[in-house]
């Protein structure tokens, strides 16, 4: 079966030759065509870059998790999994959690609450 | 048996699926997805393949676009809204701020939390479940941290007022 050929667009750059022979070298040691190697390059620093700016957007409450899918194209789960790992090694959440619980306990004289809600946040 | 029809948007479909609490909404709810919402998902993850498998089975129901009436935020939270409000039926929605637009317009909406603590009211699921999915979606980061207070400062009204389900009584005992 003949395979079609994908659509593609041709994007110009210019390199000074500091830079080129820098592209060269990394290009000839890789065995791979200068443009398959800024092309691969180009594509996944874009995809990186939409989902950092997607995070910071959404963790400084800038934007929605939909508007922000919508503006770049991300796939939903993707980027909230990104949010995750960002909140994984932020302490806030896990403190305002621990805060709430100790006052609740407290308040409803239920140390069985704490104990439980402590147990939660370390499974 | 299915009583009641909702929407969702993404948010929510992706917390449910983190939680495993899909089974409990399918019972509850007969599930109302916009292409908009289905858009979203655009890769192929557990996630996205478990939304698409109950789809194709007819287990959610795919709906046509809504006509036009909110036009804030994506373009899923947008369509999820306007069908709600089109059919006058509930939203599933854990994404803060259009959850708020939706209100304002009218919507009935449940977030995530709210849905644990009916499964905790109705015994579907227990206290250490609770706090442990409370605690899950606090350490996401991807819900409002005061909904997860709230939810808690709840789960501790619904625990002192439970006696029957013997979790405090057996404490004393």
């Amino acid at each position: 079966m003949k395979k079609t050929k994908e659509p593609k667009t041709t994007v110009t750059i210019r390199l000074n030759d500091q830079q080129h022979a820098l592209l060269q070298r990394v290009c000839r040691l890789k065995n791979q065509s200068q443009a398959g190697y800024l092309a691969h390059l180009a594509t996944e620093q874009a995809k990186k870059d939409l989902l950092d700016y997607a995070v910071k957007q959404y963790v400084a409450g800038k934007a929605s998790l939909s508007e922000l899918v919508t503006k770049t194209g991300l796939d939903i789960t993707t980027l909230m999994e990104a949010i995750a790992e960002v909140s994984a090694t932020d302490r806030a959440a896990r403190d305002t959690f621990l805060a709430a619980v100790k006052a609740i306990s407290k308040a409803h004289k239920d140390p069985k609450f704490y104990e439980v809600a402590l147990k939660a946040l370390a499974s | 048996m299915v009583f009641f029809q909702a929407a969702f948007d993404s948010s929510f479909w992706v917390h449910a699926c983190s939680l495993e609490i899909i089974d409990f909404l399918l019972h509850d709810y007969q599930l109302l997805c916009t292409p908009a919402v289905e858009k979203e998902f655009r890769q192929a993850n557990p996630t996205s393949l478990r939304l698409g498998a109950l789809l194709s089975a007819g287990r959610i129901q795919r709906v046509a676009p809504p006509s036009v009436k909110t036009k804030l935020y994506g373009e899923g939270e947008r369509a999820a809204i306007n069908l709600a409000l089109e059919r006058q039926i509930v939203l599933l929605i854990d994404d803060w701020k259009p959850c708020q637009a939706a209100k304002e317009a009218g919507v009935e909406t449940i977030n995530s939390p709210v849905y644990l603590l009916s499964l905790y009211e109705r015994e579907h699921i227990s206290f250490e479940n609770l706090l442990q999915a409370l605690a899950k979606l606090s350490r996401r980061g991807t819900i409002k941290p005061g909904w997860i207070v709230s939810a808690l400062k709840m789960a501790a009204v619904l625990r002192s007022r439970s006696p029957k389900k013997g979790e405090r009584r057996n404490e004393k005992d």
